[in-house]
C-alpha cells in the first residue's frame, strides 16, 4: 500500500523552479530514501509534505486521501536545520513540542519519561538545553520528533552532527521504528547508509525526479556487466571480442581481474565460456554502489 | 488546548518566571514610591547640617537682627576681617561684612566664602535684613499703625480652576496634576510598547537563529505561532502593568497614612481620589494593546526577515523614528493638549496610543476617542495581516538579508 504520494507537485520561488512535476510514492512501513544534490529541491518537497509550504500545483495524498491540516499530528519531522530553545529546560520544552503535536501535557510527560529512560538521559530533564553537548541535544531532538508516535517520520540528514557511535545507535533506532510499522522518509547524502537501510529511493536532480524505485532493483538496473574473476594464472584468456580486461592485480592465492563483458548473455553463459581456458577461483558480478549511481546520474548533463 | 493557546502559555510563562522580570516588577514600584517618600522625608529633615556664618558688623546695628535658623547660625566676629580671610577654619561657612548703614547704602554688605554659597544662604540673610530695614523705614515716617495698613493692603488672589463638562457639571481640575499624570502615562506606554515590542523581535529572532522554527512550523501554522507570541508577550506587559498598579497603590496608601498631612501627599491623594486614575488605567490597557500590536507585529516581521541581531538596526530605524516622533508629540501635547499637533497625531494609529495618553487626563471629546480607537483597531488588523505574510516567509529564509523588492514580493505570495 502507498502511504504517501505526491502527484505532479510544482513549486516556484521568485524566478526559480524548485520542484518540477515531482511525483513520488512512499510505500507503507518502508524506509524511503530521498536523495539528490544540494539545492535539488529535497527540502522544499519535505516542507510541502509537512504542510509548511503549499505547492503551486499538484497534490499530496496521505493514506490515499488528500493531505489535511490535522495530518501533521501524524508526522514526525526532524529537519536538517534543527534546533531547540537554548534557555529552556529539556523536559519542559520536550513537553511543549509534544503538546503542539497534539498530546496532552500528562500524556506527553509519561511518554517522554519512557523515552528518556530508554536513552538513559533521565538526569537531563531539568537541565537547560545549552548545558548539553551537541550530540546530547541531537538525542533530545530525536525524541521530540518521535514522541507523539506518528505513522510517518521524516528525517532530513539525521546523521549530521552525530559521532559514529551515536550515528549507529540512531540508525538502529530508525530500523526499530520501521519494525514497529512506521513509514519513514529519509533524506541523506550518505549513500552507504542508503544501501543499508532504505527500501526504496527517489533521486531528485534539478527539481525533477530522475530515478526512483527499489534499491536492489535500481542497483541491478545500473549493472555495467563488469565481473570480478579470480584465477590461478596471470594469463587470463577471453574468447575474441567477448570481453575486455579493465584491471588486474595479484592476490595472495592467485590473480584478480575486472572484466567487462561486451556481449549480451547470461552470467552462466559467460562463466561457462571462461571455464574452458581458465582455472576459476571465484566469479562475481559487480553491482554498482548507490554512491556510484548517484555520482553517475548527478554529473550527467541534461 | 488549541495550539495558539499552548504557544501563548509558553511565551507567557517562560518570561514571567525569569528572575529579571520578577526583580524589575517588584523593584520599580519600590523605587517609584521610594523616590517620592524619600524626597518628602528629606525635605522634612531640613538638610541637618548647621552652617556657621561669621558676621563682621561695623555698625553693630544689624548683628542682633540676624536670627539663627535651623540651618544657619550667625556668630559675632571677634577679630578683624583680615584674619578670617587667611584662616581656613572648616567650621566657618561664610563671612558677612557689613560696612555701613544699609538704609543709606543698600550695597554696603558683602558675603565672603571659600565655597560657592547656595541661594538659600543669601535668601536667609537678605530676607531678615529686608524685613528689619522696611520696618525701620516705615517707623521713620512716624505715621501710627502704618505697618498694619500696609499689611492689610497686600492682596493676593487665590484662583480655583474648575472644568465644565458637556452637561454643565463642575469638576475641579488641576492642570498640574493632569499634566504630570499625562506625562507619566505617556512615558509608561512608550516604554511598554518599545520594550515589549523589542521582546517580540528578539523572541522571533531567537527561534530563527536557533533553527527551532522549522520544527515549530511543522506543527503550528506560522500565523498561530506569531499571534501566540504577540499575545503571550502582551500579557506579560499587562501583568507587569497590573502588578505595578497594585504595588504602587498599596505603597502609596501605606505612605499616605504615615505621612498624612504633608503637602506633597495631599497632592497625590487628590490625584488618586479624583477617580480618573482608574479610567485612565483602563484606557492605558486599551491603547497599550492597540499600540503594542501594531509595533510588535512590525518588530516580529523584522525579526523574521533578518538573520542576526546586528541586521535589525537598518529595519528598526524607521520604526524607532515613528515611535520617537509619537513620544515627542505626546510630550509636546502635554503643554497644548488641544493644539493641532495633538489633535491630528491622536488619530494616526502609529502615534495615537502615545499621544492620547497625554491628552486623556485633560479630557477628550467622546467622538475623538471613538474615532481614534476605531482607526487603531482597523490598523491593527491590517498590519497584522501584512506582517504575518512577511513573517511566514521570512522565518524559513536563511542566508542574505532580503532586499526591499524581495519583501514586496513576499507580501504578494
Amino acid at each position: 500500500m502507498i502511504f504517501l504520494e505526491t502527484k505532479n507537485v510544482i513549486k516556484q520561488y521568485s524566478g526559480h523552479l524548485a520542484l518540477d512535476k515531482v511525483s513520488i510514492q512512499v510505500p507503507e512501513k518502508k524506509i524511503f530514501g530521498l536523495l539528490g544534490p544540494n539545492g535539488a529541491g529535497k527540502t522544499t518537497l519535505i516542507r510541502i509534505i509537512n504542510r509548511i509550504t503549499a505547492p503551486d500545483s499538484g497534490e499530496v495524498f496521505f493514506k490515499n486521501r488528500p493531505l489535511e491540516a490535522n495530518d501533521v499530528y501524524n508526522i514526525g519531522y526532524l529537519p536538517e536545520e534543527r534546533g531547540l530553545y537554548k534557555k529552556m529546560k529539556v523536559g519542559e520544552q520536550a513537553i511543549y513540542l509534544a503538546r503542539l503535536k497534539g498530546l496532552s501535557a500528562k500524556e506527553a510527560e509519561s511518554r517522554l519519561k519512557i523515552w528518556f529512560q530508554k536513552f538513559d538521559i533521565q538526569n537531563w530533564w531539568n537541565k537547560k538545553l545549552e548545558e548539553l553537548s551537541k550530540g546530547m541535544q541531537q538525542k533530545v531532538q530525536f525524541i521530540t520528533t518521535v514522541v507523539h508516535d506518528p505513522e510517518l517520520m521524516i528525517f532530513d540528514e539525521p546523521f549530521s552532527g552525530f559521532d559514529p557511535l551515536n550515528a549507529e545507535s540512531l540508525k538502529n533506532e530508525i530500523l526499530e521504528l520501521k519494525e514497529k510499522g512506521k513509514t519513514i522518509i529519509f533524506s541523506t547524502h550518505n549513500m552507504a547508509s542508503v544501501e543499508e537501510i532504505c527500501d526504496e529511493i527517489a533521486l531528485i536532480k534539478s527539481s525533477q525526479v530522475v530515478l526512483n524505485g527499489n534499491v536492489t532493483e535500481i542497483r541491478n538496473r545500473f549493472k555495467n556487466h563488469i565481473f570480478k574473476i579470480q584465477t590461478t594464472s596471470e594469463n587470463f584468456r577471453l574468447e575474441n571480442n567477448t570481453g575486455e580486461i579493465i584491471d588486474s592485480q595479484k592476490t595472495y592465492n592467485g590473480y584478480l581481474f575486472r572484466v567487462k563483458s561486451l556481449i549480451e548473455r547470461t552470467n552462466s553463459e559467460f562463466l561457462s565460456s571462461l571455464l574452458v581456458n581458465n582455472e576459476i577461483l571465484s566469479f562475481e558480478e559487480e553491482i554498482p554502489s548507490m554512491n556510484d549511481i548517484f555520482i553517475q546520474l548527478v554529473s550527467e548533463k541534461k | 488546548m488549541s495550539q495558539i493557546g499552548i504557544v501563548i502559555q509558553r511565551e507567557y510563562l517562560t518570561r514571567v518566571r525569569k528572575p529579571s522580570f520578577i526583580i524589575l516588577t517588584l523593584l520599580m514600584p519600590v523605587l517609584f514610591v521610594g523616590l517620592i517618600v524619600g524626597t518628602i522625608y528629606l525635605s522634612k529633615l531640613n538638610a541637618g547640617e548647621i552652617k556657621h556664618i561669621v558676621v563682621v558688623d561695623e555698625t553693630k546695628e544689624y548683628l542682633p537682627v540676624l536670627q539663627n535658623t535651623d540651618q544657619y547660625h550667625f556668630i559675632e566676629a571677634e577679630e578683624g576681617f583680615q584674619d578670617f580671610r587667611k584662616n581656613s577654619d572648616e567650621d566657618i561657612y561664610a563671612t558677612l561684612i557689613i560696612t555701613g548703614d544699609l538704609l543709606q547704602d543698600p550695597s554696603a554688605l558683602t558675603l565672603y566664602s571659600r565655597k560657592q554659597v547656595v541661594g538659600g544662604t543669601i535668601e536667609t540673610i537678605t530676607s531678615q535684613l529686608n524685613k528689619y530695614l522696611s520696618d525701620k523705614k516705615i517707623n521713620s515716617y512716624n505715621i501710627p499703625e502704618l505697618k498694619d495698613i500696609l499689611e492689610k493692603s497686600k492682596i493676593s488672589v487665590k484662583m480655583q480652576t474648575i472644568r465644565w463638562d458637556d452637561s454643565g457639571k463642575e469638576s475641579e481640575s488641576s492642570a498640574e496634576a493632569a499634566m504630570s499624570i499625562g506625562m507619566i502615562f505617556t512615558f509608561l506606554i512608550y516604554l511598554f510598547i518599545f520594550s515589549y515590542g523589542g521582546m517580540v523581535m528578539s523572541g522571533v529572532l531567537e527561534e530563527k537563529t536557533n533553527r527551532i522554527v522549522e520544527v515549530m512550523v511543522s506543527s503550528v501554522k506560522p500565523f498561530d505561532l506569531m499571534m501566540g507570541k504577540l499575545i503571550g508577550i502582551g500579557f506579560v506587559g499587562l501583568t507587569q502593568f497590573g502588578l505595578w498598579g497594585i504595588l504602587i497603590t498599596g505603597f502609596t496608601l501605606t505612605g499616605a497614612t504615615l505621612f498624612s498631612g504633608t503637602e506633597a501627599f495631599a497632592n497625590i491623594e487628590t490625584v488618586l481620589a479624583s477617580g480618573n486614575i482608574l479610567i485612565l488605567c483602563l484606557y492605558f490597557v486599551l491603547f497599550f494593546i492597540g499600540g503594542y500590536l501594531i509595533y510588535a507585529s512590525l518588530f516580529a516581521a523584522i525579526g523574521a526577515m533578518v538573520n542576526s541581531q546586528e541586521d535589525t538596526q537598518q529595519f528598526m530605524m524607521p520604526i524607532s523614528v515613528f515611535i520617537g516622533f509619537a513620544f515627542y508629540a505626546g510630550f509636546y501635547s502635554s503643554q497644548n493638549p488641544d493644539g493641532p499637533l495633538a489633535f491630528w497625531t491622536s488619530f494616526i494609529p502609529l502615534t495615537s496610543p502615545i499621544v492620547m495618553m497625554t491628552r486623556l487626563p485633560y479630557g477628550v471629546p467622546w467622538w475623538e476617542l471613538v474615532l481614534s480607537i476605531g482607526l487603531l483597531i482597523i490598523t491593527v488588523i491590517l498590519i497584522i495581516q501584512l506582517t504575518a505574510k512577511i513573517y511566514r516567509i521570512g522565518i524559513l529564509m536563511y542566508g542574505k538579508k532580503p532586499s526591499f523588492s524581495e519583501i514586496m514580493k513576499w507580501l504578494k505570495y
